[in-house]
């Protein structure tokens, strides 16, 4: 079928030219149906919409180019036009001949010759588009509603089976004491991580997450988190090395977003590392830009995901088996933007994967407070050593 | 002459939890992580009752069920399902692939032992029923 075909229409005899063309020209569809529900006109868009010319809707029945399960909804609509005089209103989902569907917000009312309505006007605006959307949306959030329920039942049907098993045996061997309540601990762990994310991810919505600008000694939040990161990382026997360099002063900043930046972005490294694996936390320091790095040797992140991974409840193949919520990349990507600042993020396959988190220096803390402050440290020690 | 189970789980905590309790239990325990292995382990074994994952990257539990029901020396084995998620569908496929029951995390392996042994006391009078 041509698209000189499909867009033709056909006019009722009646019809005012001038009104037609109007009608024509319209990006809605708009067609004209008797009071027994036949299609007497449609207009060029309505034509297209339904992939067929005006000459072969002419005569044949509305619920007839209708998917089944509209026809009720098409009908109780005409019937209670008629039945209470009223314009209405209904989403319907029309059939195309080629198999395709288009979903259609319908607008209906009676066109009126000498005050007694002889057929039903109907705008008909195509929101398939819209639908597609909707759904995917809808099935993202259904996708990681069960994804999230999966990982809570799997972490508390640990703990609650070693918890079990550690009260119902005391007379267990030490080395198994001592797996079962690391395996509790672990799993305690994930689940406040789980709610910290989604309790961060709700402030976030609300704009409540950024906390206020303050002097911040970048390097001593560094060294904070990374402490909070030790006995995991010696947990996973992942070794931390850090390379500070130069900074050249206190930032200006939020420290508390930076810490959840931080936090989020450690975690990230250490969960992918592989055992025995390395994570580089360095600094690099310019007049303009502060920049952290956090680099892990994991698997990295296949090329087609890379587009995705900053987006909320998004969770690569490699998080599946980790069970994270999706939301703490989206967190830290949202925290560095409201810092003035961005995340870029390089990976390959096999080798790794490294996070870059760049801080503007621009509103940065006064001159002597950066000459009181000055870091030349420079080292690589295993984080498991540290306080 | 003790029970045989056998355990299918990728996750190795889940393994190790069960095996342990079933084991304090008097139960004769065989396990694997790797549901490929699992066939041939059973008709080497012969285990009298299947807990299964469902949810495993190399082969879901339902699918490993149907391969285990279709060993002439495993026969009828009763299968229970464990799994992470609680949906209706999924028990319903759990059911249609050959389990007589179905555990939602999390659970006590308490509740664990008394599944197992009410579908072995089943088993075992349908079967003395059936001779």
């Amino acid at each position: 079928m041509s698209e000189r075909d499909t867009t033709a229409a056909f006019r009722p005899s009646d019809m005012a030219r001038h009104w037609w063309n109007a009608v024509e020209a319209a990006a809605d569809g708009v067609f004209l149906l008797s009071l027994d529900a036949k299609y007497l006109a449609a207009n060029a868009a309505f034509c297209h919409l339904l992939s067929e010319t005006g000459p072969s809707l002419l005569g044949r029945s509305y619920y007839d180019v209708l998917s089944n399960d509209s026809i009720p909804l098409a009908h109780r609509a005409i019937e209670m036009m008629i039945q209470r005089g009223q314009p209405q209103r209904t989403t319907v989902v029309f059939q195309r001949a080629d198999g395709e569907v288009r979903t259609a917000e319908c607008h209906q009312s009676f066109l009126l010759r000498d005050g007694e309505p002889w057929a039903i006007v109907t705008i008909a605006r195509d929101i398939s588009q819209e639908v597609v959307l909707e759904r995917k949306l809808w099935d993202a959030a259904e996708e990681h509603r069960a994804a999230l329920d999966f990982a809570l039942r799997t972490s508390l049907g640990l703990i609650k089976g070693y918890v079990y098993t550690l009260y119902q045996h005391p007379r267990i061997d030490e080395a198994r004491r001592g797996r079962y309540v690391q395996i509790i601990e672990e799993e305690v762990e994930r689940l406040t991580k789980f709610a910290e994310d989604l309790l961060d991810y709700r402030r976030l919505e609300v704009g409540d997450l950024y906390g206020t600008n303050e002097v911040v000694d970048v390097v001593g939040v560094v060294k904070s988190v990374l402490n909070g990161f030790a006995r995991e990382a010696m947990r996973r026997q992942v070794r931390v090395e850090t390379h500070f360099g130069k900074v050249r002063g206190p930032l200006f900043t939020s420290q508390d977003s930076l810490r959840r930046i931080l936090i989020n972005l450690l975690q990230n490294a250490i969960l992918y590392a592989p055992v025995g694996g390395t994570v580089k936390v360095s600094l690099q320091d310019s007049e303009e830009t502060l920049v952290v790095l956090v680099e892990d040797n994991g698997p990295g992140i296949p090329p087609e995901e890379m587009g995705h991974i900053f987006e909320k409840f998004y969770r690569g193949r490699a998080a599946e088996k980790a069970m994270g919520t999706g939301l703490g990349l989206a967190i830290a990507g949202t925290l560095a933007e409201s810092l003035g600042g961005s995340i870029g993020v390089e990976s390959q396959p096999e080798r790794g994967t490294c996070f870059c988190l760049r801080l503007s220096r621009k509103g940065c803390a006064s001159r002597n407070m950066k000459e009181e402050w000055e870091s030349t440290e420079e080292r690589a020690v295993p984080v498991a050593t540290e306080d | 002459m003790k029970t045989c189970v056998l355990i299918v789980d990728d996750d190795e905590r889940y393994v190790e939890l069960l095996e342990f309790n079933l084991v304090e239990q008097g139960y004769r325990v065989i396990t694997t992580t790797r549901p490929a292995e699992a066939v041939e382990i059973a008709s080497r074994e012969h285990p009298q009752v299947a807990i299964l994952d469902v949810m495993m990257p190399e082969m879901d539990g339902f699918t490993l069920a149907r391969a285990l029901l279709r060993l002439p020396e495993i026969g009828k084995m009763p299968i229970i399902f464990l799994t992470a998620k609680g949906q209706g569908g999924d028990r319903l496929e759990g059911f249609e692939a050959g389990a007589v029951d179905y555990l939602t995390k999390p659970f006590l392996p308490t509740d664990l032992i008394a599944r197992i042994e009410k579908v072995l006391r089943v088993y075992r009078r349908s079967e003395v029923s059936s001779e």
